[in-house]
């Protein structure tokens, strides 16, 4: 898992790129990492799954504790560049109605 | 391969999941799922197996069979040993929940067999005969 941050000041918001898996191995790292960015610099948050390959029960939830975060700053959070079968995970768990999903073209 | 069985066992740790992941993957190419099937599978194998060390406070071995009869394979997670009960609350968790919505929807039936509260096993299977 690789995970890749830029801050925009002017738009207060972060960008962070997830590549490689997500699992209940390193869905621990993740969260510590992504919840420190928050605490950082409260915002808004875009998060590009363009090389995220898989992920697990853990890692999303991983993104719904970071979501609940970003709101409690009245934040945004968007999801951009997910595979295919990737979002048909956040279908069939639903998190589609909850993120604002972006999905890459197959 | 109809009535071969293959048994995997694994230390129920977070870190041998992607084995138990990666192995369901090579089975599952043996038959004739397609390429999204078979991440039905991949994906269906690491939630079960999740489902189970979570719950367990004191993981001990976990054991994965697969077996294939009548286009259909089917997959036994077992957690064995004798594990100290942290039970599913009454309340699941946001991320258990996401498991058995993943379960229930990427294979084609599920069971989830319990022993004084304790999920002790999931039983699984999924057919080739067509895209799910």
């Amino acid at each position: 898992m690789g995970v890749r941050e830029k801050f925009n000041p002017e738009t207060e918001t972060w960008y962070v790129s997830l590549d490689g898996e997500i699992d209940i191995y390193n869905a621990p790292e993740l969260k510590e990492k992504l919840h420190k960015l928050i605490e950082q610099h409260p915002g808004n948050f875009v998060l590009n799954c363009e090389n995220l390959s898989y992920i697990d029960s853990t890692g999303l939830g991983v993104l719904i504790s970071v979501l609940r975060r970003v709101k409690e700053y009245d934040g945004k959070m968007t999801i951009t560049d997910l595979k295919p079968y990737i979002r048909k995970i956040f279908v069939i768990t639903g998190l589609d109605k909850i993120f604002i999903v972006e999905v890459q073209e197959a | 391969m109809s009535g071969d069985i293959i048994t995997l066992k694994l230390p129920a740790k977070p870190e041998y999941v992607m084995v138990a992941r990666l192995t369901s993957a090579a089975i599952a190419s043996r038959f004739d799922f397609d390429v999204d099937q078979i991440e039905d599978v991949k994906m269906s194998v690491a939630e079960a197996l999740i489902l189970i060390i979570k719950q367990a406070a004191s993981p001990k071995e976990l054991s994965v069979q697969f077996r294939f009869e009548h286009e259909n394979m089917h997959i036994d997670i077992i957690g064995e040993g004798d594990w100290e009960q942290n039970p599913i609350s009454p309340h699941d968790t946001d991320q258990t929940q996401l498991s058995r919505y993943i379960l229930g929807s990427m294979m084609d039936g599920v069971e989830f067999k319990t022993d004084n509260g304790l999920m002790r096993a999931i039983c699984m299977h999924k057919g080739c005969g067509g895209a799910n």
